[in-house]
């Protein structure tokens, strides 16, 4: 049946021809997909009569194709026919029969060996030979010859049937004969080697130990690595089948080896993740322990093993307890079945009594009624009976998978690193986490890079239970060992890019999803590589809106290399006071019971809150403010934030109270106030004395006269250029002339020329004052420095004060 | 201190004796320096009004905070402009001595009658033998 334009169908008008070589499947499907069409596409001239009569004839053309041998022997006989498409089509049809078309089965043998066969039929025919399936095993001979053949389409076909024709074989001798066929093609191209190697996976579990056998008998080394490509990536390996094989462990074929490796872990966390029942297995887990000294190329393999055992262990450890638990918890049972038995036992002595002492003679029927009462109440106690079992097994179930996603959580922290806060020259950086109910994987860290830069990852493994966290244990090994080592000096990007060949390199084909975050900070400027991790948010110095860094990418090891792209790093100058946050999607996308997500409002709101605090408690902040938003402390995902803080140390502080911070070496000092109910206080009783101990008295004339000029600034600082809770600046140093103050403020005040200028200087009176202009703050910060200078729109004003000669230089001079 | 600027005055030795006390804080608020030089004359005044047969030669005022700053001395050179308008001359006993700076940089201590004394008692002394 065939249609031969979709128009005709809207008009409604469609002509149905039914094609006999065409089966039924496609008839069917054909038919559905007109009145599919005629359906969605809402023809209103469609009339009822019309529909019925399409779909009578779709009916009627596959009831008309049911099971038509004339048309199978009619497809043989054209196989013979001098046509080439004829055949072609003849070969594909027969195929369509499945493994009714065994008849066929020598008539396309025979095609597929004649010599003089184009290559398309017998690629026709190899396709039908493995739609036929494992009934068509006498052609693998011939399929196996096929697959010598020079034009790839029927190497390919034949690699396929063969895989059809063996799918769960038992027959060991077959197995290993086609499996030997199917590993020749190892030096083929890519599309012959995939096909082959789908095919022995088709195969079934039994081509384990024969690829096994294979690889101990020193075959060519490419048919080698094909085979243990097929062995890691596609055959499920018993654990008996490893250990038996072990020493496949000591190939000295490094491919051959780490892949065999890579096949033995993945059994060994099976085996862990089945949990208790496996236990028994752990002896044999031990077996695949390496003996010294250990090869480094297995490292993560050895790694892998001993986390398999830690768990089954920690595992162990816990069983007993949980025995008891559990039979404890339903010794319960037996008791009050007993209760049961002793209320039938009583009643009924109280029965039977009554009845042999004739005192309380009771009627047929009220015993009955209390028979049937008994009863119900018997049915009531067994119910709750099951009530109580049923809940006994969820509680059980429930503390199973607790304590399996403990210890899969113990296991990980076991392994991944957790970086610890560090206050750098320029910026402080602190992170802070906190674990989902599940096991998932989320890590980070951080380390100095050869230019003395920060590099810092944020990885998010998507994945729950041990698995995951096996799997992000080895993501974090590779991840650790390529962005925290010693000379690192390449971009983020080339750093993402090398991750991400290095995860498919070592842990092959993964069925987890990895994003990340890779940063570079240097003390003025911050570099973004991003793999599908949240984009960071950069807020900056006095501004509640954060900007969004957008670094494009895709997955790590979901390889840039296949998807032929190049991650896009972006680049950012930073300036003292803005704070960087980076953070997983598991806080982006906390919900609330509502299900509204806690999103990057939610994270500006708790920055704000706390936006002078130091980096530390603004990651605590963003987490708490997060689970008050979810309604519960423990997240459906891992969460982690990481604050960067540009600048020098940050008070604690809200605005409530000043904290003054300081940082004092012979040359410099630098303060920092926090505008406060309190700051006149605390500056003049903290702030005064470390000032005028590091001013140099002896070569001031006054040495007051510096903390003076720095009372009166902040005076102004704090009165009009700054509001509660904000920060001022303050930075003092000593060159060869003098000492120079800057006092930095918040807030602009662009005339401060006005104030502090060279006019204003000059104008004042000389000598005592003359006036109020000649008085006041300002007046005093002009009389007690030897200049000021403003700049950032006067939110910066430097205060220089020269030192008097020394009787040496001044006899110098003279 | 329970009033934030607490400004008294008394009569002593027959010398009309201002004390002014503040916290810390009042130093950095805008409105200081103005609510100051008001309270402070507005004592005086009161001092002055308590005796009328004669204008005072002297007032002394007593700072007691231990800090100072531009408010305070823009608010006693308000001050001294009222007493110097009556010949008077002001005495300035208790100044903290670590805002001094200030105070002498802008050359207040240079003022015709303007004095700077340490103690109140020394500043009574002083202004007894005007």
């Amino acid at each position: 049946m065939i249609v031969h334009n979709l128009a005709d169908v809207e008009d409604g008008t469609c002509a149905v021809r039914y094609d006999r070589t065409l089966p039924k499947s496609l008839c069917f499907g054909e038919g559905i997909v007109i009145i599919g069409t005629m359906f969605c596409r809402r023809q209103t001239n469609l009339n009822a009569p019309t529909l019925a009569g399409l779909a009578l004839g779709c009916f009627a053309a596959i009831a008309f194709s049911q099971g038509s041998p004339d048309q199978l022997n009619r497809n043989i006989e054209d196989l013979s026919r001098k046509e080439i498409t004829t055949r072609v089509r003849a070969a594909q049809s027969i195929g369509n029969y499945g493994k009714d078309a065994l008849p066929a089965m020598q008539i396309l043998v025979k095609r597929l060996d004649a010599d003089y066969e184009v290559w398309q039929v017998k690629e026709a025919c190899a396709q039908s030979l493995g739609k036929i399936g494992p009934v068509a095993k006498e052609a693998l001979p011939s399929l196996r010859a096929a697959m010598e053949s020079r034009h790839s389409e029927v190497v390919v076909a034949a690699a396929w049937a063969v895989g059809e024709i063996l799918r769960g074989s038992d027959t060991t001798k077959d197995l290993a004969d086609n499996v030997a066929a199917l590993l020749q093609k190892a030096t083929s191209s890519e599309e012959v080697r995939k096909v082959a190697k789908a095919s022995v996976a088709e195969m079934g579990p039994k081509c384990g130990p024969i690829l096994l056998e294979f690889l101990t008998k020193n075959p060519d080394p490419t048919q080698a690595r094909f085979a243990a490509q097929i062995l890691a990536d596609s055959i499920h390996l018993s654990l008996d089948d490893v250990v038996a094989y072990r020493r496949l462990l000591a190939n000295p074929d490094a491919e051959v080896k780490t892949r065999f490796a890579a096949a033995v872990t993945k059994v060994a966390q099976e085996c862990a993740s089945a949990g208790a029942t496996c236990l028994a297995q752990l002896p044999k887990i031990k077996q695949l322990e390496l003996t010294e000294p250990i090869d480094p190329t297995l490292r993560q393999y050895e790694d892998g093993i001993k986390m398999c055992e830690s768990y089954l262990n920690l595992i162990a450890s816990r069983d007993g307890a949980s025995v008891i638990l559990r039979y404890g918890l339903r010794f319960a049972i037996p008791a009050e079945l007993f209760l049961l038995a002793m209320i039938v036992g009583l009643v009924w002595l109280l029965f039977s009594g009554a009845r042999k002492s004739g005192a309380l003679r009771r009627t047929n029927k009220e015993a009955q009624e209390q028979i049937v009462s008994i009863q119900g109440e018997k049915r009531n106690l067994e119910e709750r009976i099951t009530d109580l079992n049923e809940r006994i097994d969820e509680i059980s179930d429930r503390k199973a998978a607790v304590e399996h996603n403990e210890t899969a959580r113990a296991v990980l922290q076991r392994f991944v690193p957790m970086p610890r806060f560090e206050d750098r020259s320029g910026f402080q950086i602190a992170s802070s986490s906190k674990n989902s109910s599940d096991v998932s994987g989320d890590f980070h860290n951080w380390s100095t890079r050869t230019d003395g830069s920060l590099s810092v990852y944020l990885v998010d493994v998507e994945g729950s239970g041990i698995d995951a966290a096996i799997q992000a244990t080895h993501a974090a090994k590779v991840l650790e060992r390529i962005l925290t080592r010693g000379d690192l000096k390449e971009s983020p990007t080339q750093l993402l890019a090398d991750a991400d060949r290095a995860m498919q390199r070592e842990l092959g084909p993964q069925n987890i999803a990895v994003t990340m975050n890779l940063l570079e900070i240097h003390p003025d400027q911050i570099r973004l590589a991003s793999a599908g991790m949240p984009a960071p948010l950069l807020f900056r110095h006095l501004q509640a809106q954060p900007q969004q860094l957008l670094a494009a990418g895709v997955y790590v090891g979901a390889g840039y290399s296949r998807f032929r792209i190049l991650p896009r790093s972006v680049d950012a100058n930073v300036t003292e006071g803005d704070l960087l946050i980076l953070f997983s999607d598991g806080v982006l996308e906390a919900r609330n019971e509502s299900g509204k997500i806690f999103g990057r409002n939610g994270i500006e709101t708790a920055v704000a809150r706390v936006r002078q605090a130091d980096p530390k408690a603004i990651a605590d902040a963003i987490l708490l403010a997060a689970a008050e938003h979810a309604g519960t402390d423990l997240p459906a995902d891992d969460q982690t934030v990481v604050v960067v803080r540009f600048g020098v140390q940050t008070p604690v502080g809200t605005g409530a109270e000043t904290l003054v911070t300081m940082r004092l070496d012979k040359k410099e000092a630098e303060f920092t106030i926090i505008n406060a109910a309190n700051t006149a206080e605390v500056c003049y009783s903290e702030l005064r004395p470390k000032i005028t101990d590091w001013v140099p008295s002896d070569r001031l004339d006054q040495p007051n006269r510096i903390w003076c000029a720095v009372w009166d600034g902040l005076t102004d600082a704090v009165s009009h250029g700054s509001y509660r809770g904000d920060i001022i600046y303050l930075r003092l140093w000593k060159d060869s002339e003098g000492v120079v103050v800057e006092l930095e403020q918040p807030m602009e005040w662009r005339e401060w020329d006005r104030y502090l200028g060279i006019a204003r200087k000059e104008n004042l009176s000389v000598g005592y004052p003359k006036s109020s202009n000649d008085v006041g703050g300002t007046a005093t910060l002009l009389r007690l420095s030897d200049s000021i200078t403003g700049s950032m729109q006067g939110r910066l004003l430097s205060l220089s004060f020269r030192y008097r000669p020394t009787g040496a230089e001044r006899d110098e001079k003279l | 201190v329970t009033d934030p600027l607490s400004i008294q005055g008394e009569w002593r030795e027959e010398i009309p004796l201002v004390v002014v006390d503040y916290e810390p804080a009042q130093m950095f608020l805008p409105k200081t320096s103005t609510l100051l030089a008001e309270r402070l004359i507005a004592q005086y005044k009161v001092l002055r009004a308590m005796r009328q047969e004669a204008t005072p030669r002297a007032c002394i005022l007593w700072v007691k905070s231990k800090t100072a700053g531009s408010p305070l001395v823009r608010a006693i050179f308000e001050l001294y402009k009222v007493l110097n308008a009556d010949e008077a001359t002001l005495f300035c006993a208790g100044y903290p001595v670590d805002f001094l700076e200030s105070l002498t940089s802008l050359g207040l201590p240079a003022l015709p009658g303007f004095k700077i004394t340490v103690t109140v008692e020394e500043a009574i002394r002083l202004a007894r033998n005007l």
